[in-house]
């Protein structure tokens, strides 16, 4: 009797225990009950909204062996380009009821951030339940990628500045450098993982290299016709005698043309004819070629291709031809007429000691020198051009990327003229181009370790809410920097921090952002003869005709001309943007 | 008849050289020869790469427009004159100039301003340089 009560007992022992156990809570460790399909979608985004691409998350539940001090990890995903991902496990409900599941982000140069799944934002059906688990922002910490990729950075701006290095050399050395460490020491150590080779091919932006690409064909097809130098003799020719008439006449047909074509190769092939005609009129050159090359960087800020920083810019932000006409066109309409009224503060001396009856023998010289030397590639070019611009008037009906527009132009011409086509193919700057790849890695190196995010972080602070403030800031800055810097790199590197203000500043969805950037790093580039490529071709051709410009005697036109003409401007900005808001 | 080998640009410093080789060329009854060195090194700064070819072709044609000026400079002073355009590296083709010319003088401008290309201690030790290299006397004027 008594042995049976004793197994009574521990028959209802082991019952009762079985029943606590099933009514336990499953923090407890042990997995019990009905599975369910849990499926979790979240997105990984930086302090600034932007989307965290290949960071980790990890989704832990408690360990059945050791209780919920011990977490047993059991999925791993990777989180894609736009920061989003999806995890799918079986659990037990218990588990789910428990509100014990945790999913943990990681990537390097981050904190790890972990987050626990609430009860009430699943839905749940019998056997699936979904989550949409809420974003996750990662909080930077500077690692000693950061510090590497930093220091990369600025070693590239500084070589470039000061002409150390070739610009394509530096920018080639700063990628090669971000990805040599992170494939080296970073595969040891993440502490080091700068950015991956995928990663970097994905920061290159090909609808800038195709764009910039093929508009070099074209311009290079077009250029051998002759065509420049003819419209040079056409401009002395319209102003009968008057250099300040010539200057104007120079000035406008140099912006207009480098608002559609390569401003370098209009200021290589316009500015020996030039000189001839500033000889044959006995004036100082200079006062024909400075505000030639000055012109052509002003104007090259009135369109999309006009300017490769333009073409980044539209790039980057989704803005079409269309749009960058717009709001740059009267932009730099201002900029061109105040660019001429300093021209001829600076210059008047010069143009009222022309010669009036130039030297016959000189003049039948220059008129054989301009002349058109194949008006049936010029006849075919021009319409590959209108065709062009028609497209690109177009384009955004069809979605149809710059790029595209580009490369119907250069292949239809291509075809049409049949060219020698590798002389053709060599007259593509792919120094240049492959500047601007090596250029997109360095950037997105910065920008992957946090230093982009950290500048448009520190600049947010000091603009706060205030988009006038953060307008001057960006417009100041990419003047200043141009000046000092290629404007290339240093648009490049100032986009992200422009879009950041874009979406963070109240009122920056009109984009003012991106066109006083544009602006700044346009006008800028005229300050120095450094600042900008046809600046560069300027010196370097009148020196050659025996006309020395040095550093100095740049700045005494280049930072009036500058200062003027981003003011203007800026007072268009204020009334367009910020008074009348049209 | 003598020849005088003038190398120049364009500019107030060039001008004077041209001068000053006319002058002379007057003073000896010998004949001009100006010259005009096309070298594109500066598309090196550019920070693009163009064909050197295609600016080299228009630099030319600038070029012979500054010899052309230079003649008609010479021709009104009733000096003979010819002009001699080349491409390379100044030194290297002033040199091979004098040789290949059966030129007696090479004329040198002296320095002036911020628009020469030489400076006065570089400037003589070109000169002998040409002399020392060509057997023919270099005169800086």
């Amino acid at each position: 009797m008594r042995i049976r009560n004793r197994v009574g007992l521990a028959a209802l022992v082991l019952l009762s225990l079985f029943v606590l156990l099933r009514a336990a809570p499953a923090n407890s460790g042990v997995e019990t009950g009905d599975e369910v399909t849990l499926t979790l979608v979240g997105r990984v985004v930086n302090t600034q909204g932007t989307a965290v691409d290949e960071a980790e998350v990890r989704v832990f539940v408690p360990s059945a062996s050791s209780g919920r001090g011990s977490d047993e990890e059991t999925q791993v995903a990777h989180i894609g380009a736009d920061g989003f991902y999806v995890v799918e496990l079986t659990l037990s409900q218990a588990l789910i009821e428990a509100e014990a599941v945790a999913v943990e982000i990681s990537k390097s140069g981050f904190r790890t951030t972990r987050q626990g799944l609430a009860r009430q934002e699943m839905a749940c059906t019998s056997d699936r339940c979904h989550v949409r688990v809420p974003d996750v922002v990662l909080l930077r910490i500077f690692n000693v990628a950061f510090f590497i990729a930093t220091l990369t950075f600025v070693a590239v701006f500084v070589l470039i500045a000061f002409h150390v290095l070739h610009d394509t050399l530096a920018a080639f050395l700063g990628a090669t450098v971000m990805l040599g460490i992170s494939y080296t020491i970073g595969t040891f150590n993440p502490d080091f993982w700068i950015l991956g080779f995928d990663q970097a091919i994905e920061f290159i932006d090909f609808d800038v290299i195709f764009l910039i690409m093929t508009l070099m064909i074209v311009v290079s097809i077009i250029g051998r016709t002759g065509v420049f130098q003819w419209l040079a003799l056409a401009a002395y020719r319209a102003a009968r005698g008057s250099a300040w008439r010539l200057a104007v006449i120079l000035m406008a047909a140099t912006a207009v043309m480098s608002a559609l074509l390569n401003n370098v190769t209009i200021m290589l092939l316009m500015a020996p004819i030039t000189i001839q005609i500033a000889l044959m009129l006995e004036i100082n050159p200079t006062a024909l070629i400075i505000p030639e090359a000055l012109a052509a960087e002003v104007g090259g800020a009135a369109t999309l291709i006009g300017d490769p920083p333009n073409t980044v810019i539209g790039s980057f932000a989704d803005l079409g031809f269309n749009q960058f006409l717009m709001h740059m066109g009267p932009i730099a309409l201002i900029s061109t007429i105040t660019l001429m009224a300093v021209i001829y503060l600076i210059y008047r001396r010069d143009y009222a000691a022309v010669r009036k009856v130039p030297s016959p023998a000189l003049l039948a010289r220059l008129e054989k020198d301009a002349q058109i030397t194949d008006p049936v590639t010029l006849k075919r070019g021009l319409l590959v051009v209108g065709l062009m611009m028609a497209l690109f008037f177009t384009s955004e009906l069809f979605q149809m990327p710059p790029s595209v527009v580009g490369l119907i132009g250069a292949t239809i011409l291509l075809v049409w003229v049949q060219p020698n086509v590798e002389e053709m193919l060599s007259e593509v700057d792919w120094t240049m181009l492959v500047f601007f790849m090596s250029l997109f890695i360095v950037v997105g190196g910065v920008e992957e370790v946090g230093l982009i995010q950290w500048i448009a972080d520190f600049i947010a602070r000091i603009a706060g809410a205030d988009l006038f403030v953060a307008s001057l800031s960006v417009l100041g800055l990419s003047a200043v920097a141009s000046a000092i810097v290629n404007n290339i790199p240093f648009t490049t590197a100032a986009l992200p921090i422009a879009a950041f203000l874009t979406r963070t500043v109240p009122g920056a969805g009109n984009n003012v952002l991106y066109w006083s950037l544009s602006l700044g790093a346009n006008m800028g580039g005229n300050a120095t003869y450094i600042g900008s490529a046809p600046n560069v071709v300027a010196v370097g051709v009148l020196d050659r005709a025996g006309y020395r410009v040095t550093f100095v005697d740049w700045l005494k036109v280049g930072v009036p001309v500058t200062f003027a003409t981003v003011l203007v401007p800026s007072i268009w900005l204020w009334v367009r943007y910020f008074w009348l808001k049209f | 008849m003598s020849k005088i080998l003038c190398a120049t640009r364009g500019g107030e410093a060039s001008y004077r050289t041209q001068d000053a080789a006319i002058a002379l060329a007057q003073e000896r009854g010998d004949e001009l020869l100006f010259l005009f060195v096309v070298d594109t090194h500066f598309l090196d700064k550019a920070g693009r790469a163009v064909r050197p070819d295609v600016v080299a072709e228009e630099m030319s044609r600038m070029g012979e427009f500054l010899l052309a000026m230079a003649q008609e400079r010479a021709q009104k002073q009733g000096v003979a004159a010819d002009y001699l355009l080349r491409r390379g590296e100044f030194r290297d083709e002033l040199k091979a100039a004098a040789r290949e010319e059966g030129v007696d003088l090479v004329v040198l401008g002296k320095p002036a301003g911020t628009e020469s290309a030489f400076v006065p201690a570089d400037l003589e030790a070109f000169a002998a340089e040409i002399e020392a290299e060509t057997g023919v006397k270099a005169r800086i004027m």
